[in-house]
């Protein structure tokens, strides 16, 4: 009887060891940060309860996915910390990265987002999908310098971009700006035969043809502005958001 | 206690633990703190000057579009009215403050597409004030031939309306000034557009006819002000080109409707959000300066304040030199005016935000800037509802000789909350403040 009770007892405090480990590991955990006020949409108060939950008990993806879903709605000071817990358990989730750097760029703390920028891109694997995210990266670095002023370093950067084409409108418009047209129409023409109705470089030709003194040919170019198109998305905000926002709240019940 | 009695009580607990842990857990909250929240709102310390709010014009329904507010003396009589551009009615509204306190609003000019701007002037030079409309074709962003300027003409109690331009795109302002010196009133028109747009200049034909001349191809111009910035006894025009461009341009007059172009400054931050430019001679030193709000990121679905936001004061120079000074950070600026709110002699700013920190109860939507006469400014807040604000304009409208503030709110960006349309806060300072 001795030993089934010892045993039983053994049982007991494994037991109980084992459960206050489960209640103290829940009463220390991270608590998710969602907006405490009240919400325009009440699908999307339902949604972030979820999401919630999801994350309180999940991994780095269930942070993120709650981050996400912030950001998408435009909580971008709420997404943040939900980010920054996704990193905590896995520093080398590049997607999470980049929603960080993002939020911080839209809430307009650019050297703390250019920084994540630039870990992002350490830390990206390049990954066949994600081709769009490095691009949008070295360019929101490029902006973010633009946004602090620095037109120096936003030439750069914009330079290291030499595929993606909203950095080398950039690129062409600084070099204008800087009186050097001589220099952007090169990059202008180039842009013009690949993409001949493009509005955004009609307008550039027409700056740096100006800017150069040659006014019958700055005349044509300005003719080209009226009959073209706005074909180079120069900002890629809503592209990036557009996905998380479709995703939760009305929206997602509109599509469905 | 009996070893069986012991056994079974000690069985019962190895049964109950993990049954309140299973029930428990769930329930349970984290004892952690949650994360701090950042935010980039701006509050400021409320206002010494005493001010009581008043909802100009009746109980409102929707979500108003106001997106102009003027002050003066409409009918030539008694107080100053209050005549806003309603976007959401297509239409302009005159409010007037009847004698037992409260505001009456009459629609005074109805079927105009998304009016973004009024100008009262005499253009027929009769001796009434005609009102011209510029005229957007659409608040959200659109590229199309869709703006227009209409001219009101003031007969007797009606208005007859005059398509003076058309085939243009979104029209932000007109101006107006006699820039070749004939005697007639002539007009400068920002077409603010999307992707295209211009700064002209219309010459005055007589008849309500107008020839149109282009004196800048840039996107985004808002605001057109008419000055004599270069002290030489003509009327220049300034602009604020926004949209990527954030450009300020000075057009000098040079006599017989010849102008000469001049980039007075630009930045490289495409992001600046320039959203007007106000003509005041804010050092009262006797030359016209310029006073740019800047805070506009409709661009963006869910608009936040940024560091570069605020009011930014061009002190005029001479020679079309201008000099930069930020003097407000209010995040989200979207207009400005100026007044003595204080009555100490020097001219004051009151300004208004569309895109503070709405999630964060508190933060400003009204400020004023205290001139210590040294254009050295003190923020001071006047209110933080209602919110998303785009228009301001500062005169006496209840007759004591002291101004108030009158507001425009466009309730287009989240949170649908806290709705304006027509709010006037009433200066009831004694003397000074």
């Amino acid at each position: 009887m001795i030993y089934v009770l010892r045993l039983t007892l053994m049982l007991l405090v494994f037991e109980l060891a084992l459960c206050g480990y489960l209640v103290s590991d829940k009463l220390l955990h991270v608590s998710p940060t969602t907006p405490a006020f009240y919400l325009d949409d009440p699908l999307l108060r339902r949604m972030f309860e979820e999401l919630s939950n999801e994350a309180q008990d999940g991994d780095d993806l269930a942070w993120q996915h709650l981050a996400e879903a912030l950001l998408g709605q435009g909580y971008y000071a709420y997404a943040e910390p939900n980010y920054r817990q996704a990193l905590k358990m896995n520093p080398d989730n590049v997607e999470a990265r980049f929603g960080l750097a993002f939020c911080l760029d839209k809430m307009g703390r650019m050297k703390e987002s250019t920084e994540e920028y630039r870990t992002y891109l350490k830390k990206e694997t390049r990954k066949p999908e994600r081709q769009k995210l490095v691009f949008y990266a070295k360019y929101a670095i490029g902006r973010n310098y633009l946004r602090e002023e620095n037109a120096p370093e936003a030439e750069k950067e914009f330079r290291k971009n030499p595929k993606f084409i909203p950095a080398q409108y950039q690129l062409a418009k600084l070099l204008i700006r800087s009186g050097r047209a001589e220099q952007a129409l090169p990059i202008i023409k180039k842009y013009l035969k690949e993409i001949p109705h493009s509005l955004a470089f009609h307008y550039l030709d027409y700056l740096a043809l100006s800017e150069l003194n040659r006014p019958e040919e700055a005349e044509a170019a300005k003719k080209k502005i009226g009959e073209s198109v706005y074909l180079v998305s120069l900002n890629f905000n809503n592209d990036y958001i557009d996905p998380f926002y479709m995703k939760y709240g009305q929206e997602r019940r509109l599509n469905e | 206690m009996p070893a069986a009695l012991r056994l079974s009580f000690l069985v019962a607990l190895l049964a109950v633990i993990p049954l309140v842990t299973w029930f428990l857990l769930p329930q349970l909250r984290s004892l952690r703190p949650t994360a701090e929240v950042y935010s980039g709102g701006k509050t400021y310390p409320a206002s010494p000057i005493k001010f009581s709010r008043v909802q100009v014009g009746p109980e409102f329904g929707g979500y108003p579009l106001i997106t102009n507010i003027q002050i003066f003396n409409f009918d030539g009589e008694g107080t100053n009215e209050v005549v806003a551009c309603d976007a959401s009615n297509n239409s302009i509204s005159l409010f007037s403050l009847l004698p037992d306190k409260t505001w009456k609003e009459q629609v005074i000019i109805s079927d105009v597409a998304v009016p973004g701007h009024i100008t009262p002037v005499d253009i027929d030079q009769d001796g009434d004030l005609d009102i011209i409309v510029s005229i957007l074709g659409n608040i959200m962003p659109d590229d199309g031939i869709i703006g227009r300027v209409e001219l009101f003409e003031k007969q007797g109690d009606e208005f007859v309306r005059h398509v003076i331009l058309d085939n243009v795109r979104r029209v932000a302002d007109v101006q107006s000034g006699d820039f070749d010196g004939d005697g007639d009133i002539d007009l400068a028109v920002g077409v603010f557009g999307y992707n295209r747009g211009e700064v002209l200049w219309l010459e005055n034909q007589g008849d309500f006819k107008f020839d149109r001349h282009e004196l800048l191809v840039a996107p985004g111009t808002i605001h057109v002000p008419v000055a004599d910035y270069d002290s030489d006894g003509d009327l220049d025009i300034a602009a604020i080109v926004t949209q990527d461009e954030e450009e300020l341009w000075g057009f000098e007059n040079l006599g017989n409707g010849q102008f000469r172009n001049r980039k007075l400054w630009m930045t490289s931050n495409l992001d600046l959000g320039g959203a007007g430019l106000v003509k005041a001679d804010l050092d009262q030193d006797g030359d016209i300066d310029l006073i740019l709000p800047a805070g506009d990121n409709l661009e963006d679905r869910d608009a936040y304040p940024q560091p570069y936001h605020g009011c930014y004061w061009f002190e005029n120079k001479g020679e079309w030199n201008f000099e930069k000074a930020k003097i407000s950070d209010l995040g989200g600026t979207y207009a400005a005016d100026v007044g003595d709110l204080d009555a100490d002699g020097d001219l004051d700013l009151v300004l208004v935000s569309m895109t503070n920190d709405w999630n964060r109860p508190g933060t400003a939507s009204v400020v004023w800037l205290e001139n210590d006469g040294q254009q050295n400014f003190t923020t001071w807040q006047v209110a933080s509802e209602p919110i998303h604000m785009v228009t301001v304009a500062v005169g006496d409208i209840d007759g004591d000789q002291k101004p108030d503030i009158v507001t425009g709110s466009m309730n287009i960006l989240k949170p649908f909350q806290r709705l304006g349309r027509v709010s006037a806060w009433l200066n009831r300072s004694k003397g000074g403040k």
